[in-house]
């Protein structure tokens, strides 16, 4: 869907980006991470254009960006900007139909669409489409935002640290609505962040950066088991046992799971990790607890757990 | 509250003219800022993003704003003449700055992530203009309107110096008279008007960043209407007269040739300071000025016979303390003896010699008393001294310098000058102070502005030289102990002034014979 392929940025001399190359696949979410400074912004605005590329070349859907009117491309593509960008003197409705004025839209189409996509994003229509940006709280802007980037149902989103201004435990919660937002599971997604946890939780694939260059790319189970170098091995350092225990998912180790008859009190699917069943063993002092996949049962314990852990890092 | 109820009385009086002041008034204001938004407006917008041109424009039209008003008016007369389009062109040019200063602020300062958002979305460079970053710069660019507007509906006044109308023929034709009423009649409208105007602006800045897209279709509608207002003053006769303010409202001046004479013809307010060049230029056909002063020589001008006689005579003598004429009895007959010696034709040969050709008095005063045999080389000096004041302007100067000559070549004084003592009553009071101990002074001014005879005594008098002489030497003698010596000969009071080319070719040579044209010679074109 998105081909990037050997793009570069100079700034007056400067290389913010050098050299990089990267593909994005339908439906894929992938995530540009790194510290701040790395040249991660600079990558994402060159797919819509709003930086120009110095050299290299980029294809949207098989064809080159540079051939397209660059207004014209960018209504096609989605974009949240760093701080949201929401426009001060519009209400919550006018911001939302920017883009399918541009588009020419009638007004009951921009409407429907409008009172439908605020009720997923749970900003019941009625209470906020006439309030302005300024009588919102961050979570509510942020996903105004988000709802102006989907409105008219573009293929392809490009964010930059959509939930960077929302104080954690707010960030959280949006981040895990907008992962099940069921517009967004179709999409081809570009994410920027330096959260790490973020870019685990949200990235089907990794881009690591650091000094303008991809310093590994991959998914999450990659870059934590199989660092390129040392650089990636110490970025994820800081919190690397829960982030591991994160990214091993009880169907990673189900053969090694003994089997069970019935279901406990807290049963599990494959698609949880290690770190819940920690998580719920810990907090209600259980010796174990069941997965259920289907018809099959297994029961873990405490001891699978550190089997699980250890052998998926000596694997990798 | 007596003050107040003849302002009133004033302000019904000549409500006519004030209505129309006060629409001149707005209409110069408005027309100007109108035009300093759209060429402003742009200009701002565009340093915004060349920020390299942006400190360039900025200097420049900062420049421009600190040129005192006064200047700047005086440069726009060579390049544009006098009247509404250099009055319009200056006021223009002192809005700028604000508008373009803060248009340049308010674009600048709007948050890059909401014009980048705009920009990320597909709007065009100029959908990002009009629906996002002029919006919400509107508050600080209004706020820069605001500011121009004061500062306009203030310099306006200045525009009744270059015949372009407005409140300020009250102000400084009040000035001029000493008339508190007409002072406050100009200047309590423009006083009002900035602080309504201002008002209005802030009603608009305050909608609210919300509805700022409807102030940009507002705010130049509404300076349109108002800029109808001005009607530029159309020179409907043949003939334009342009008076100064002082002129403008005055018994011995104006006021008196509409009701002795019955003139009447088309008439703009101007400055001293531009009128006679404006004669010149064929700008103004008739204006009021000083009938010996340099630039009538200068500019080809002559004077009109005042056939009925409205303007006092200002014959020049030497005003000199009693006591001191006194001690030094032999003082007199020196200082008379420039008596006959110097006609109005003469002495403005002479004032033209200063104010044109740049020398100095003391060349001019010099080379004039040996040419008619007065000179004498300096005696000794050694009997006393004698202190002699001027006012400000060259005829003064050099009287002065030709009394010092004369007294120090046929007396054993000595002479210091104290020259430029600025106007009338700081000569008057220096001599009756003892600071001073002699001046020339002219019969009609110490007639009004010293005596300050009341109208029957001036209708008594009729304007007769001999009269007015004699009755101001005798109240003199009698109130402050002052004597008027005998006087110089030339008269330098209010006339009116035509282009002798044109003066000749009407055949026109006194006012009646300007009245009668004025009324009757329509059919001669
Ligand atoms: N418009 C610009 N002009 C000059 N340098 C820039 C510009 N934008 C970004 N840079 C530089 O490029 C580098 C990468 O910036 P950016 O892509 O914004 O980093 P990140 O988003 O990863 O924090 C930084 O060193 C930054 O200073
Ligand atoms: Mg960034």
């Amino acid at each position: 869907m998105i081909v990037a392929d050997q793009i570069s940025k100079h700034f007056n001399g400067v290389q913010a980006v050098k050299n990089i190359s990267f593909e994005v696949k339908e439906g894929e979410t992938m995530v540009l991470l790194g510290t701040s400074g790395c040249g991660k912004t600079t990558t994402l605005k060159m797919l819509n254009r709003l930086i120009e590329a110095t050299s290299g070349s980029i294809y949207i859907n098989g064809k080159s960006i540079f051939e397209e009117n660059p207004e014209l491309l960018r209504r096609t593509i989605g974009y949240v900007s760093q701080n949201n960008g929401l426009f001060p003197h519009f209400t919550v409705a006018e911001n939302i139909a920017v883009v399918p004025k541009l588009l020419g839209w009638s007004a009951q189409n921009v409407a429907d669409q409008t009172e439908k996509l605020l009720n997923r994003l749970k900003l019941p229509p009625s209470e906020f489409l006439k309030k302005y940006p300024d009588e919102l709280s961050g979570g509510q802007k942020q996903r105004v935002a988000v709802a102006r980037a989907l409105i008219a149902d573009p293929p392809v989103l490009l964010m930059d640290e959509p939930f960077g201004a929302l104080d954690p435990v707010t960030r959280a919660g949006v981040r895990k609505e907008f992962a099940q937002l069921p517009e967004l599971k179709k999409k081809t997604v570009v994410l920027v962040t330096h959260d790490v946890q973020e870019a685990l939780e949200l990235g089907d694939r990794i881009c690591l950066m650091d000094k303008g260059e991809i310093v590994q790319q991959g998914s999450a189970k990659d870059l934590l088991f199989n660092p390129a170098n040392d650089f990636v091995r110490s970025f994820f350092d800081e919190q690397r046992f829960f982030l591991e225990l994160k990214n091993i998912l009880l169907r990673d180790v189900w053969n090694a799971l003994p089997n069970s008859k019935t279901t406990s009190k807290y049963n599990l699917a494959p698609e949880n990790n290690l770190l819940d069943a920690l998580e719920i063993l810990s907090m209600n002092e259980l010796d174990e607890l069941t997965v259920q996949n289907g018809d099959e049962i297994k029961t873990i314990n405490i001891a699978a757990i550190h089997q699980g852990y250890g052998r998926t890092r000596q694997n990798s | 509250m007596q003050e107040q109820q003849s302002l009133w009385v004033f302000m019904a009086q000549q409500s006519g003219k004030l209505w129309e002041q006060t629409m001149a008034h707005i209409g110069l204001t408005c027309i100007s800022l109108l035009i300093a938004v759209v060429i402003g407006l742009p200009l701002g917008i565009w340093i915004a993003r060349q920020s390299k041109a942006a400190w360039l424009v900025l200097g420049i039209a900062g420049v421009l704003q600190t040129i005192p008003s006064i200047a700047l008016l005086g440069f726009m007369i060579p390049l544009l003449g006098i009247g509404a389009l250099p009055a319009i062109t200056a006021l223009f040019l002192y809005a700028l700055l604000p508008i373009i200063r803060n248009t340049y602020t308010g674009i600048t300062g709007v948050d890059p992530s909401v014009t980048e958002s705009a920009r990320g979305m597909g709007m065009t460079a100029r959908q990002v203009l009009v629906s996002v970053e002029l919006p919400l710069a509107m508050p600080v660019i209004l706020a820069g309107i605001r500011t121009a507007t004061v500062i306009n509906v203030g310099v306006a006044t200045l525009a009744a110096y270059i015949a372009a109308g407005g409140l300020g023929e009250f102000i400084f034709g009040g000035i001029a008279l000493n008339n508190t009423q007409m002072i406050l009649a100009g200047a309590i409208p423009s006083a009002l008007l900035a602080i309504l105007l201002d008002f209005l602006l802030s009603l608009l800045q305050k909608t609210g960043l919300k509805r700022m897209r409807k102030v940009s279709v507002i705010l130049p509608v509404l300076l349109l209407a108002l800029s109808s207002f001005y009607l530029i003053p159309i020179s409907g006769g043949k003939l334009l007269g342009g008076f100064t303010p002082e002129f403008m409202g005055r018994e011995d001046g104006y006021l008196g040739l509409k009701s002795k004479y019955k003139l009447d013809i088309p008439t703009v307010v101007i400055s001293d300071a531009v009128m006679y060049k404006a004669a010149f230029e064929k700008k103004l056909d008739v204006i009021s000025g000083y009938s010996t002063d340099g630039r009538l020589k200068a500019f080809d001008l002559i004077t009109l016979e005042d056939d009925r006689h409205i303007f006092p005579p200002y014959y020049a003598a030497p005003l000199i303390r009693v006591e001191t004429l006194r001690r030094y009895p032999e003082l007199q007959a020196v200082l008379e003896q420039l008596s006959g010696f110097i006609n109005d034709s003469l002495m403005t040969d002479l004032n033209y010699r200063v104010d044109y050709l740049k020398q100095t008095p003391e060349k001019v005063a010099h080379e004039f008393l040996i040419r008619k045999g007065l000179y004498k080389s300096p005696l000794n000096g050694n009997a006393g001294t004698i202190r002699l004041g001027s006012k400000i302007f060259a005829e003064q100067y050099i009287l002065i310098q030709m009394y010092k000559e004369l007294i120090e070549g046929n007396t054993d004084l000595k002479v210091v000058t104290k020259t430029g003592l600025g106007g009338t009553k700081i000569c008057f009071d220096a001599l009756a102070n003892n600071e001073i101990d002699m001046y020339p002074e002219y019969t009609g001014t110490g007639l009004l502005a010293i005596l300050k005879a009341d109208n029957k005594k001036l209708a008594e008098l009729g304007g007769n030289r001999e009269k007015v002489y004699e009755y101001v030497k005798t109240e003199f003698a009698k109130q402050y102990n002052l004597q008027w010596l005998k006087p110089i000969g030339f008269n330098n009071a209010y006339a009116l002034m035509m282009r002798r080319t044109q003066a000749q070719s009407l055949n026109i040579q006194t006012i009646t014979d300007l009245k009668n044209y004025a009324t009757n010679g329509n059919h001669r074109h």
